[in-house]
């Protein structure tokens, strides 16, 4: 391993290290956050069920299949939830990016670091909790093939990391308009829309389908819970996450000379 | 051989300017209109190995603009910085391993977390080895009285306690060069006195460069043989604060307590009255062409004094007369200044 990699390894590590110690200072928001996400799981069931209501599939997905999906990406949503524009406008906005800027580090690793510890820490909680409530209340039934939860779970970390350089390569308007509010909220309907967090792709007409396949967020949600529920194959594994690698590695290719030129226009308010 | 090296230093910004009310918010969503600030208009200083400097200026001089164009946070418009021989802008990464910044108003610390997490953290980034950092902090502990502080979370802090944690926060490393942005922003004299205490001894022992932004001219006094002074973005003066308080510090004030209301008073050439009340006069005089005694004399000769008092011009008033345009005007004699 050279040098360089062994040194950004490190603080990657440092990094996560100090973002757990930060989460497990605040529990407040956690459980009034996993209050609303319980009760946004038995109406997004109660509502499937009703449209489930006298007919067999819909776009070739049986009743049990859709529910099951739907409790999946209810489960894990929170990886679409997160919103690393925000941190990026709050930085730009009081001028702590300057601080984050001074240390001798590749400043998109650190962020990295931050939001996918803070992600995992949080979804890891609530995935048990809202887990145990789709399985006990909602019956849901999870594979026993150790293979399949591990595809599910590699497929979840990259969905996870292409979202991370989308939402980069977005967040750099920061840089040229301070406000970035308008911008998160359209992220957010688009990605919840797109992902599958409020209907399956597979449900959808075709021209919607053929628009998601040009935006990363199916790679984020849907890959991870199609494999989960099995809706897909395992022989189809390699092929999902062969996709989801040719996102991850052009979106990375994309955020970083994209960060460069951005980051000219930093003017750092105040003193 | 100089640390830092700026040549012809410049930045411009664009700003949105609006009109004031809705209408002019309005206005500025559908045709936005811009206009060029400049910050800091071609400046141009040298700093030598283990100098401390000090950086003054007015509020939205440029003084921190230029902090953050040496610090490699902001690109210049134009100009040229070296630090170590580096380009700070475009090497940022590698010119961060070598400086440490303490803003003033801002932290750099991990607002919920103890102390010592910040530490570790930091330790870990700059990669010092485990034996150096124990000896970093046991050194720190004992300059900056950290001892307690080491466990508590920064944001239970006083200023005070806050102030020195930064410090050791941007010392840790031993940086070659350290910008202080307003170090002792709102503190007591004495955390005041053990911070400017600190900086000293770290300059001498380590040799480490410093380039410290105040508005606290104590700070100046205490630490600062150089001193900067920036307006609107030029550079007013570069030379010895010696030379600065003797070639400004030329008036002396006289203020005499007297018995009765004085009508007119005649003053010798180079002195006049700055103040008149019931029981007061303040006269203010040239050092260089009359002595106290002088004056003291022509008052006493025309009203009863009860009491005299005399003061020395002070770095306040000589910054004072500065930033009010005396520099400006006494240009072409300065000396001393690479300006």
């Amino acid at each position: 391993m050279s040098h360089r990699l062994r040194r950004h390894l490190r603080h990657l590590i440092a990094y996560a290290n100090i973002t757990l110690k930060e989460q497990t200072a605040f529990t407040g928001w956690f459980w009034s956050d996993l209050l609303g996400q319980v009760v946004l799981m038995l109406l997004f069931s109660a509502f499937w069920q009703a449209v489930y209501q006298g007919r067999e599939s819909l776009g070739g997905l049986s009743a049990q299949q859709t529910l099951a999906y739907v409790l999946v990406v209810n489960t894990v949503g929170l990886v679409v939830r997160w919103s690393l524009i925000w941190e990026f406008g709050v930085m730009i906005r009081d001028g702590s990016i300057a601080v984050e800027l001074l240390r001798p580090v590749d400043f998109q690793l650190r962020m990295y670091a931050k939001m996918t510890t803070t992600m995992l820490f949080t979804m890891g909680q609530q995935m048990l909790l809202l887990g145990l409530v789709a399985v006990l209340v909602l019956g849901l039934r999870l594979p026993a093939d150790p293979l399949v939860w591990l595809s599910f779970l590699l497929s979840l970390l990259v969905g996870n990391a292409i979202l991370f350089f989308f939402d980069w390569t977005l967040s750099l308007v920061a840089f040229y308009s301070t406000e970035v509010r308008g911008l998160m909220i359209f992220r957010d309907g688009i990605a919840s829309f797109f992902s599958g967090f409020l209907i399956p792709p597979a449900i959808m007409p075709d021209w919607l389908q053929r628009v998601a396949a040009f935006l990363p967020f199916g790679q984020v949600l849907n890959s991870p819970a199609m494999i989960l529920t099995g809706i897909v194959p395992l022989s189809e594994v390699p092929r999902i996450l062969g996709v989801q690698l040719l996102w991850l590695v052009g979106l990375v290719l994309i955020s970083r000379p994209a960060f460069r030129v951005a980051i000219r226009h930093v003017t750092v308010q105040g003193g | 051989m100089s640390i830092i090296q700026v040549e012809n230093l410049s930045k411009r910004f664009r700003v949105a300017r609006k009109q004031p009310g809705l209408a002019g918010a309005f206005r500025a969503l559908i045709r936005p209109a811009y206009e060029e600030k400049t910050a800091v208009g071609g400046i141009s200083f040298a700093v030598a190995p283990g100098e401390i400097v000090g950086y003054i200026g007015v509020n939205g001089a440029g003084k921190s603009t230029t902090i953050k164009m040496l610090t490699g946070i902001l690109l210049p418009t134009g100009g040229q910085v070296r630090v170590m021989g580096r380009d700070p802008y475009r090497q940022r990464v590698a010119n961060a391993r070598a400086i440490g910044v303490v803003f003033g108003q801002r932290s750099q610390l991990w607002w919920d977390l103890a102390l010592i997490e910040s530490l570790d953290l930091l330790a870990r980034i700059y990669e010092l080895p485990p034996a150096r950092y124990r000896e970093r902090l046991a050194l720190f502990s004992d300059l900056l009285d950290l001892g307690d502080l080491l466990r508590k979370p920064v944001r239970t802090m006083s200023l005070g306690q806050k102030m020195r944690a930064e410090l050791a926060a941007a010392l840790l490393h031993d940086p070659r060069i350290v910008y202080l942005d307003e170090p002792t922003i709102g503190l007591d004299l004495v955390v005041k006195e053990r911070i400017r205490a600190f900086i000293r001894q770290v300059n001498r022992e380590s040799g480490t460069t410093v380039l410290l932004t105040t508005h606290d001219l104590g700070d100046i006094e205490d630490l600062c043989r150089r001193v900067l002074i920036i307006d609107s973005g030029s550079l007013l003066y570069d030379g010895p604060l010696q030379a600065i308080q003797e070639r400004f510090g030329q008036h002396r004030l006289l203020t005499c307590e007297t018995t009765g209301a004085v009508g007119t008073l005649a003053l010798p050439e180079g002195a006049e009255l700055v103040e008149a009340a019931e029981r007061r006069l303040v006269v203010r005089f040239e050092r260089s062409r009359l002595t106290a005694s002088q004056v003291a004399q022509a008052i006493m000769t025309q009203v009863d004094l009860v009491d005299f008092q005399l003061r020395e011009p002070d770095l306040a008033s000589v910054i004072r007369q500065i930033y009010g345009g005396a520099l400006a005007s006494r240009r072409p004699d300065r000396e001393g200044a690479a300006l």
